[in-house]
Parts: structure tokens; C-alpha cells; sequence
């Protein structure tokens, strides 16, 4: 095979991330000085290199023989991941530099996530796509483990690997199965094949997929590993592997609704809108009984897995495609600056032992919210705000989202998962506002105030900024997802 | 100075300047000391004055300014592809909102200088809050008047309800006071439940509720029009618009005091004085006026409405000026003279005179913010005392104030030539020539009512006039009364001349008068062309009837009937009122008691609704929401939730296992259904 430059040049942003990936590498051997400020800096720098380099680049459309394609649709989605990646990274700098953690590796790993995101979002083909994954996840389970201080990181960064190889294994046995039986493993060709073989195939796919999304009940992991992670990169997992496991899963259902025998395409939008439905349910129900508001988010993450599923449903109907496309890129976009400003908060709050290694139980208990608003009256509006729009209440971010979404759902007729999901909202909303009763309307437990730097209040100004402008005028960003939309046409 | 695009960016200017005063003043007013709250306060009120210059050359120069409204909020698409509801951000003025414009920020800075020194008995703390709610007040009031579209106003609609509770509760460690601010709340809720079906009705017809596109969606269409798609398919557009007119109709009667949901503003008369003058007066109850004119488009396509409009404009005019005849207290014959000539409005937008109905909102602010700021000068003089029957003789003592408040008294009772004869008299003949498609009499009865209030107004006016100044002091309070500061008396003055030379703008269309013959008709045309165009036909205009014989009427009447004030209360029938009181001791304290309307809904609305909520507060809170949705559901959900926790114990062999157990069902779902 015989890959012209261009091709390389349309990756340019993946090209940015792990070349930043490395400088930061090689800055912990060559830089040995103990100021490790810049790390962050450069990362945020990087990110926004790539985000513009994607941004600029145009869309030359299938690279690779087709392997993989850069459109409008991933360049929204690498904008999205760099945005994440950045806020992430400024979260995190203050957060590791409290406890002594703060080294280049950690920035070079999600640098190089990011790059596995990046890809991700403009795979076109299996092979293409597995491997994406692989970067993507690889740098995340280290993540999770970069604190190995405490039983708990090292037990979730363990079972992560282990349940994350499993459905890597079942992704990669699907992918076999397609290419027997399209004898491609380009999307643009399986989706012309037929038989039993595709349809286990595709199924198995799916599957590996939805649990890189964390939809139930494949979101078995999540819990545990979103709070066992350090909050940095439960913040960046949540923003960054949502949004590019879901760009891969909208690429790959868009193929499977088109597939020839139309029974195959109606089972498969059935088993979606079964995930999206018990994903809505599930994920809104076990949040309500969390005290942990790191384990809380972590079940809210997997209810909106489950809406953006119902988005990915409302895609099987041609007349609603567009729109359902754009409503997942918005979506994304709302769900990204909302759930890292949310993590932001939690990693401010997050209680921290004596000694560095002490672990406390209630590290992110509800109790630290108590009071807030009198306390860190900024901090409070600003967690406020987030709740606010998970739970999506205008004029939110959360709140334009979920109306896209459920719009599209509609103009599918998919109305039982449109009214399944604007209940479980109205259940969401339960213990979204709770949190925000803790700040208002309890008194403060104590007067400790959180560990809060400057570039967390960067992170945290910028997300509570973008929850707002996308939720007074999202009109700009909804014209750019209607335009990234154009490739299910 | 001229170019558009500064006057678009001076649009949201306009309403974050006070907002901004508002913010800084809320959180740290306390601590900054009186002088610079104020300094703030009326540094916002001054720069928010003269962007509303910048904008009005523009709009003087023929051109509206309009800022977004193209960026779409949200928008969505029904099921037929049609917009089913669509809403901007977006401002807008044109006349009839620059000169609303120009009012609320003129009128607001002249009683934010005037509360200065009003309320410069207050500690810091309710300084500061006092000026917080106040500019709060005029931020919610543009965005009500700039808003392009029926949703942004109502945002301010309800910015002004929200201000107004709080302001008329403003000393709410009295009871009453507080108790006054919740009345008008919630009286005003019932409105707004109107006003909200007015807005869902239009949006489910036009899929819109910007002013713009919807003038554009009846252009052509008449009351026949078939509606064929949406909620209303099979209505006539006349119907359809007669019940979404209603309903907005509705929120003009809470808002503006109508019958007969008047009740709440005369005891907004707790707040204080330029809270009464500025809101209760001036700017915040003719926001129902406004939204009228505001939508002339859509009234005159519904001419039920229309006629339902100017008889309860009439017949509130009339009644709240007969309870103004035994108000003992000079803010509440105020008060109902304001619902009074609120009335006098609706008769105007009603009976499809627009513009006169809009110009008697221009001269009334300045007329009865002058006469409220004047009471408050009484009342400072008085040493809070608002009974008219223990003032008297105040003539001497208090000369500027007297003066003023005697040019405004002139002004409202309709006294050639002040500025209030000329609106009031463009109202009543206006609506004695129109000619209202579904019950043509409307107009005449309007007219006929019309003139009976005028008669009213200019007797309680005189009244209150003569009972406060002339004669001799009857209480040692009265005797020793004092003149108000300069910051006061010079508002006073500034108003009384605006009430004056306001004459400018309601000369008849008389030969003398030239090209000054009804300026402002002809300057607001262009606003109401289209609601013109519908009721007298396409290109036509109200037949021209400049008969002398209503303004000798209207003349006459005002003049007699001040006479005969004078005569009752200075002159030599002084004897009468008291003579009539004592002939009819019944009427008289049913007149005192306001009618007792109050008692009348206390009885059959204030009591129903309170067994009511009694009984949904024991049977359905306590026992179905608390017990069976509070408790039981989260009671069920958190055992269901613990019992999924099961599942959920870290263990990973287990999770390993869930997933492939899940694995297979799906496989066995897409072979069971798509393999074949």
C-alpha cells in the first residue's frame, strides 16, 4: 500500500498531540529542574495547536484508501477532545502539584490519549478503529494508575485494564468475524455484505463499543474507575473517551442502519435503543442513592451515555439523521465543558489524608459541599451552574442538548425513548440539585476551603463561560454540528 | 453620533448599565456609605439616558435600530416540518419603544436623583437596597420595552413583577407592608397565567412570538383566513387571535389595574413614594398599554377583544374614579386616579386610537410622577402623615411643591391648555368615531363613560388638591410644615414643565396649529399602519372628524366639575360633603370601604382558594405527594438502587461475567432478529 503526504498532512492535529506527547517526555530527562509549571502550559498550548490545526486544515475527506476520513465530523470531534484535554490538563496541574505528583508523563499520556481520540473520530475502518482505540485506552489505564499511592487507584486502574482488554478482545473477534464475512474491514464495504456472520460480527463491535461508552450494562467498570482515578483524568475520561467511543459508534451505526437486509439495521437500532433506554434508567437511578459525588457523576456519566444513545437511534431514521447527527456533536460539546467544569469542582473539594498516602473514606462526600456558597461563593455558583445543566435546565448548555437530542428522537417517532428520557432527566434533576442544596442551604461543616490554583480557576471560568454561551446562543455551535452532521447524508 | 451600529451596540448597553448599578450596589452597596450607592445608582440611570439619545437620533431619523434576533435561542421543528417554537434573543425599537425608551429612563432618572434625598433617612444597608431594586427595576423595565419578540418581554414582565414585590414590601418588617407586596404578586400571577396562554396560543399558530415575523404572518391574511396547520387547524385566524389576544389582555389587567384585577394597586401604595411615582405610576402599569400597542396587529384582527378592551378600560375609569371620591389618603386617590386613567388608555388602544392612547401614557408619567413625587413632598413635610383631612393651608409653607403639584393637578383634570387635555380629549373622541367591527357600539358607550371619569377626575383632583393646600392648617403638624430639599422640588419642577410642554404632542388637527396638528399621530403612524390598514381597510385611514363640539365638551366638563370642587371644599357649599355624608351614611361607607371589592373576593375567591389549598395541602400533599411521591418513590427507587448495588461490589470476576452474559443477549437479539 502507498500512502501520497497529504494523507499525513490531514492528520496534522494527531501529528501535534504526540509530538507534544514527546516533548514533554523528553522535558522530564533533560529539563531536571523541580518547576514543572510549564508542563501544563505547554499541554494547553499543544491542544490548542491541534484544535486549530484541525480547525484549519479543511476536510480532505477519505485519507488511507479509506481507512480513514476527515471531515467536518472530526474536526468537531477533535475540537472537542483538545478542549477537554486542556481544561483536564489545567485541572490537573494544580491538583497533582498538591500532592507532589505533578511530573511530564502524566501530560505526555494524555497527550497521546488525546491522539487516540483524534483518530478515532475520523476512523472509517475497523482495523483503523481498533488500534485508535488501543492508544486511546492504553494512556488512559496508565492514567488511572498514575497515582499508585492508595489500594484504590491501583485496584480501578487494574480492573479497567483487565475489563477494557476483555472488551477489546470481543471488539476485535467482531472485527474478524466482518472482515470473513465482508472480506473488508472498511466501513464503506461491510456495510454491502450481508449474512448471519456480519450481523454477530457487527454485534460484537457494538458491544466492545458501548463499553467504551459506559453504556449499561456494559458501564460495570465505570463507577469504580471513575472514582478510583485521580479526578484529573476522571475528568478528561469522562469528556474525552465519551466523545470519541461515541464518534466511532455513530460512524459505525450509520453503516449498520444502511446495511442491505433491513432486518439487520431494525436489530440493531432495537438493541441500541434497548442500551440507550436501560443505560437512561439505570445510570439516573443508582446516581440517586450516591453520597460520593465522584461515584454520583460517574453514574450520571453512564445516564447520559444513555441520551446520547438515544441521539445515535434517532440516527437509524434517514428523515431525522441530520439532526440527530448534530444533536450527539452538540451534545458532546455541552456534556465536555459541563462534566469537566463538575470534576474541576470535585477535585477543589476532594478531602485529602494526612499523609499522602492516607486514603479517606469520604474523601467526596456530599458533607464537603455543605456550605459552599458562603464559603467559596465563586466556586459554589460555578458548581451550580454545571449541576444545572446536567440536569438540563435553561439557560444551560445541558439544557440546548438534551432538547436537540430529544428534537431528533421525535422527528424519529422514537417517542417512547424521548418520554423515557425527559422523565429520567426530571428524576436526574433530583440529585443534581441536591448538591446544590449542600452548598446553599447547609451550614459548612467546617472552615476549609478546598485547594484551589489559579489555573483551576482558569478551567473552572472557562467551562462555566462555555455552559452558558452554548446555552444563551448555541446557535453558533449548533450551525457548525448541522454542517459536521453532513456525512450520514 | 449618527451611525447605526453604535446605537446597536448601545441596545444591550442599555439594559446591563443599570443591571451592572444593580449588581455592584447589591453586593457591596452596604459597605460603600450613601453617597456613592447613589453616585452608582444614578450614574447607571444617567449613562443608560443618554445611550437611549444616541439610539432615539436614530429612530427620530426614521430608521429602527434592531440588535440580534437572528440568532435563534432555540428552535424547534414540529412534526410537519413547521416551526412549532422559536425564540431569539433579540431587541428592538422602533417609535413607539424609543419613545417608552425615553420615558422609562428619563422619568427613572429624575426619581432616582428625587429618592436621594427621599430616602436619605434610611441606614445604609436599606440605602443600598433600595437602589439595587430600583435600578433592578429599570434593567427589567427595557428589556420589557426592547424586547423584540412576546417571550423577552415577558422575561422583563416578569423582572418588573419581581421589583415591584419587592419594593412595595420594601419595609418588610411591617406586616402589612410585606402582606401588600404579596397581594400584588399574587394578583399579578393570575394576569401572567394569561398572558403565558396568550403567548403558547400564538406560538402554536405562527410557530413565533418576534413582533417582526409576526406582523409579517398576518400581513394580507384577514379574520376569515382558514388556519390549516398546527393546534388551531380549522380556526378562523380571528378566532384563533381573539383567544390568544385574550389572553394577553388578561396579563394587561394584572399588570396595568384593570377590572377586575385592579385590587393590588392601590395597596402598593406601602412602598415608598418614588416607588409609587416610578412603578406604580409612570412606567411599570402601562406596560399593558404597551404590549397592546405593541400588538396592535394582532387586536385589530380580533375585534372581540378590541371591544372588550376599551369597555374595561371605560368602566375602570369610571369606577376607580368613584372610589377616588371618598379617599381620605393622598396616595391612594392617586393611586385609583392612576387605575383611573390606566382605564383611559385601554379605551385609546381598545377603540384602535393608538397613538392617543400611547400619548396619554407620555403625559400621564409626567403628570402623576409629578403629583406622586409631590405627595411624597407633602408626606416628608408632614412628617409621613397621609391624610388630607389633617393637612390644609400647606399653600404657604410648602410653595414649590404646592405650584407643581397644582400645574400636574390642572394637567390630569384636563384644563386647557395642559398637556393632559389634549390626550385625554384625543382618547374619548377617538373612541367616539371608531367603529368596532363586532359591536359597533362600543366606541359611543366608551365615550359616554369616558366622559363621566373625566368629570370625576377633575372633582377628586381638585378635592385633593384644595383639601392639602388651601384653606387653613387644621392640624398643629400641618402648621408647621416644611419645604423638601432642591433635589426634590427641582424634580418636581422639571416634571410639572414636561407636563406642560407635553402639550406639544396632542394639538388637535386644527388650521392654526399647522404641521404641529396631531405631531405625534402622524410621528407614530408608521408603528400602527398595519392595525390601521386592518381596521379601516387597506390604505384607508379613520375618516377625518375634527368636530369642535367633544374638546368644548370635555372642556366644560372638566371645568365645572373643578368648579364645583372648589365651591364644595373652599367656596360656599363647603357644608355639602358633610351634609351628603351624613344624608347617606350607608353609600358613604360603602364608598370609604372601596366598595368592598376586596371583601368580595375575599369571600369568594381569597376563601375558596384557601379551603382549597387547605384541603390539597392535607389530602394530596400529605398524604399523596409526601407519602406516596416524596417518601415512597425514592423509598422504592433507593431499595431498588441498593439492591442493584448488589451487582455493583467491585468484584471483578463478577463485572467480567455481566458483561458477557450481556454480550450474548445482544448477540442473540441481532441473530434472533437479523440473521435471516
Amino acid at each position: 500500500m502507498n500512502f501520497p503526504t497529504q494523507d499525513f498532512a490531514a492528520l496534522a492535529p494527531v501529528g501535534i498531540l504526540s509530538g507534544g506527547a514527546l516533548i514533554l517526555l523528553l522535558s522530564e530527562v533533560f529539563l531536571a529542574s523541580t518547576r514543572r509549571g510549564y508542563q501544563a502550559s505547554l499541554t494547553v498550548l499543544f491542544s490548542i495547536l491541534a484544535a486549530v490545526a484541525a480547525a484549519g486544515g479543511g476536510s480532505p475527506g477519505v485519507i488511507f484508501n479509506g481507512q480513514a476520513t476527515v471531515d467536518a465530523f472530526s474536526t468537531f470531534v477533535t475540537v472537542i477532545v483538545c478542549a477537554g484535554l486542556a481544561l483536564s490538563a489545567l485541572v490537573g496541574a494544580g491538583w497533582l502539584r498538591a500532592r507532589q505528583a505533578e511530573r511530564g508523563e502524566f501530560y505526555a499520556l494524555a497527550l497521546f490519549g488525546a491522539s487516540g481520540m483524534a483518530l478515532l473520530g475520523s476512523a472509517t475502518d475497523l482495523l483503523f478503529a481498533f488500534i485508535s482505540i488501543e492508544v486511546m485506552s492504553i494512556s488512559t489505564y496508565a492514567l488511572a494508575a498514575y497515582i499508585r499511592r492508595g489500594k484504590k487507584p491501583a485496584e480501578a486502574a487494574f480492573k479497567y485494564f483487565i475489563l477494557g482488554s476483555f472488551s477489546s478482545a470481543l471488539l476485535l473477534y467482531g472485527t474478524a468475524l466482518v472482515y470473513g464475512a465482508a472480506g473488508s474491514t472498511l466501513f464503506a464495504e461491510i456495510g454491502r455484505a450481508q449474512g448471519p456472520l456480519l450481523v454477530v460480527g457487527l454485534g460484537l463491535v457494538a458491544v466492545g463499543l458501548s463499553f467504551k461508552v459506559a453504556a449499561v450494562p456494559f458501564h460495570v467498570w465505570t463507577p469504580d474507575v471513575y472514582e478510583g482515578a485521580p479526578t484529573p483524568v476522571t475528568a478528561f475520561m469522562a469528556a474525552g473517551v465519551k466523545t470519541a467511543a461515541f464518534a466511532v459508534l455513530t460512524r459505525l451505526a450509520l453503516v449498520a442502519f444502511q446495511a442491505t437486509p433491513a432486518s439487520a439495521a431494525n436489530s440493531f437500532a432495537w438493541v441500541l435503543a434497548a442500551l440507550a433506554l436501560v443505560s437512561m434508567l439505570f445510570g439516573n437511578w443508582l446516581a440517586l442513592t450516591q453520597r460520593s459525588v465522584k461515584r454520583m457523576l460517574a453514574y450520571s456519566s453512564i445516564a447520559h451515555a444513555g441520551y446520547l444513545l438515544v441521539g445515535v437511534v434517532a440516527a437509524a431514521a434517514a428523515g431525522a439523521r441530520e439532526a440527530a447527527l448534530s444533536s450527539i456533536l452538540f451534545y458532546l460539546a455541552s456534556y465536555t465543558a459541563t462534566v469537566v467544569g463538575a470534576f474541576a469542582v470535585v477535585a477543589v473539594l476532594e478531602r485529602r489524608g494526612r499523609s499522602l498516602d492516607e486514603e479517606p473514606a469520604d474523601a467526596w462526600d456530599l458533607e464537603r459541599f455543605a456550605g459552599l456558597g458562603r464559603k467559596r461563593p465563586g466556586l459554589a455558583f460555578a458548581m451550580a451552574v454545571f449541576m444545572v445543566s446536567l440536569a438540563g435546565v435553561p439557560p444551560t448548555a445541558g439544557f440546548i442538548g438534551k432538547l436537540l437530542v430529544f428534537q431528533a428522537a421525535i422527528s424519529a417517532h422514537a417517542y417512547g425513548l424521548a418520554v423515557v428520557g425527559m422523565l429520567t432527566s426530571a428524576l436526574g434533576a433530583y440529585y443534581y440539585l441536591r448538591v446544590v442544596v449542600y452548598m446553599y442551604m447547609r451550614p459548612a461543616e467546617d472552615r476549609e476551603i478546598g485547594l484551589i490554583s489559579p489555573a483551576i480557576q482558569v478551567a473552572l471560568a472557562l467551562a462555566v463561560v462555555a455552559v452558558i454561551v452554548l446555552g444563551v446562543g448555541p446557535e453558533t455551535v449548533s450551525k457548525l454540528a448541522r454542517a459536521a452532521a453532513a456525512i450520514g447524508m | 453620533m449618527d451611525n447605526p451600529t453604535v446605537a446597536q451596540s448601545g441596545l444591550w448597553l442599555l439594559i446591563l448599565l443599570p443591571l451592572a448599578g444593580a449588581l455592584v450596589n447589591g453586593l457591596v452597596g452596604r459597605k460603600l456609605g450613601k453617597a456613592n450607592v447613589a453616585l452608582i445608582a444614578i450614574g447607571a440611570m444617567v449613562a443608560a439616558f443618554l445611550s437611549a439619545l444616541v439610539v432615539y437620533v436614530q429612530v427620530l431619523a426614521g430608521r429602527n435600530v434592531a440588535s440580534g434576533g437572528s440568532e435563534n435561542w432555540f428552535h424547534v421543528l414540529g412534526p410537519d416540518g413547521r416551526a412549532m417554537v422559536s425564540i431569539a434573543w433579540g431587541l428592538w425599537v422602533d417609535r413607539l419603544s424609543g419613545t417608552l425608551l425615553l420615558v422609562v429612563t428619563g422619568v427613572g432618572l429624575l426619581i432616582h436623583v428625587y429618592s436621594t434625598s427621599y430616602m436619605s433617612h434610611e441606614d445604609d444597608a436599606g440605602y443600598a437596597r433600595f437602589f439595587t431594586y430600583l435600578n433592578l427595576f429599570v434593567a427589567a423595565m427595557l428589556t420589557l420595552v426592547l424586547g423584540d419578540s412576546l417571550v423577552l418581554t415577558f422575561v422583563g414582565w416578569e423582572g418588573v413583577g419581581l421589583c415591584s414585590y419587592l419594593l412595595i414590601g420594601f419595609w418588610y418588617t411591617d406586616e402589612q407592608k410585606a402582606f401588600c407586596g404579596r397581594k400584588a404578586f399574587v394578583t399579578n400571577r393570575i394576569g401572567d397565567f394569561g398572558f403565558l396562554i396568550g403567548v403558547f396560543t400564538i406560538l402554536s399558530i405562527f410557530g413565533t412570538a418576534n413582533y417582526g415575523q409576526l406582523a409579517a404572518a398576518v400581513k394580507g391574511h384577514g379574520v376569515d383566513t382558514l388556519l390549516t396547520a398546527g393546534a388551531f387547524a380549522g380556526w378562523t385566524l380571528g378566532r384563533a387571535l381573539t383567544l390568544a389576544t385574550l389572553g394577553l389582555f388578561v396579563g394587561c389587567c394584572g399588570k396595568s389595574a384593570q377590572l377586575p384585577l385592579y385590587v393590588w394597586l392601590p395597596d402598593a401604595m406601602a412602598g415608598p413614594t418614588p416607588v409609587s411615582a416610578l412603578i406604580h405610576a409612570a412606567t411599570m402599569v402601562t406596560a399593558g398599554v404597551y404590549l397592546v400597542a405593541r400588538t396592535s396587529f394582532l387586536f385589530a384582527l380580533a375585534p372581540a377583544t378590541m371591544a372588550t378592551v376599551c369597555l374595561v378600560g371605560a368602566l375602570t375609569a369610571v369606577f376607580a374614579a368613584a372610589i377616588a371620591f371618598f379617599q381620605n389618603d393622598i396616595k391612594k386617590v392617586l393611586a385609583y386616579s392612576t387605575v383611573s386613567q390606566l382605564g383611559f388608555m385601554f379605551i385609546g388602544v381598545g377603540a384602535g386610537v393608538y397613538f392617543a392612547g400611547v400619548m396619554h401614557l407620555v403625559t400621564h408619567a409626567f403628570f402623576k410622577a409629578c403629583l406622586f413625587l409631590g405627595a411624597g413632598s407633602v408626606m416628608h413635610g408632614m412628617h409621613e402623615d397621609t391624610d388630607i383631612r389633617n393637612m390644609g393651608g400647606l399653600k404657604d409653607k410648602m410653595p414649590h411643591t404646592r405650584m407643581t403639584f397644582l400645574i400636574a393637578t390642572m394637567a390630569i383634570t384636563g384644563i386647557v391648555p395642559l398637556s393632559g387635555f389634549f390626550s385625554k380629549d384625543a382618547i374619548l373622541a377617538g373612541a367616539l368615531n371608531s367603529e368596532n367591527a363586532a359591536f359597533p357600539a362600543v366606541g359611543k358607550i366608551a365615550y359616554v363613560l369616558g366622559t363621566i371619569a373625566a368629570a370625576g377626575t377633575a372633582f377628586y383632583m381638585m378635592r385633593c388638591y384644595f383639601l392639602t393646600f388651601s384653606g387653613k392648617p387644621r392640624t398643629k403638624v400641618a402648621e408647621h410644615a416644611h419645604e423638601s430639599s432642591p433635589a426634590m422640588t427641582g424634580v418636581l419642577w422639571i416634571l410639572a414643565v414636561l407636563s406642560v410642554v407635553a402639550l406639544l404632542l396632542g394639538l388637535p388637527r386644527f388650521e392654526i396649529f399647522g404641521r404641529w396638528g396631531e405631531v405625534f399621530g402622524d410621528y407614530m403612524h408608521p408603528v400602527f399602519a398595519q392595525a390601521l390598514g386592518i381596521l379601516h381597510g387597506e390604505g384607508g385611514e379613520a375618516a377625518e372628524h375634527v368636530a369642535l363640539w367633544p374638546f368644548a365638551v370635555a372642556w366644560g366638563v372638566a371645568l365645572a366639575s373643578g368648579a364645583l370642587a372648589w365651591a364644595m371644599y373652599v367656596g360656599n357649599l363647603r357644608e355639602v360633603p358633610g351634609k351628603l355624608a351624613r344624608a347617606f351614611p350607608g353609600f358613604y361607607r360603602f364608598g370609604v370601604d372601596k366598595f368592598r371589592v376586596d371583601e368580595l373576593y375575599d369571600l369568594f375567591v381569597v376563601k375558596f382558594v384557601k379551603n382549597g389549598a387547605w384541603v390539597l395541602w392535607k389530602v394530596v400533599d400529605r398524604i399523596v405527594i409526601e407519602g406516596i411521591f416524596v417518601n415512597g418513590i425514592p423509598r422504592v427507587l433507593a431499595g431498588l438502587g441498593r439492591f442493584f448495588r448488589l451487582g455493583q461490589n467491585g468484584d471483578l470476576q463478577r463485572y467480567a461475567a455481566v458483561i458477557a452474559v450481556a454480550a450474548a443477549v445482544v448477540l442473540w437479539v441481532v441473530l434472533g432478529t437479523g440473521a435471516r
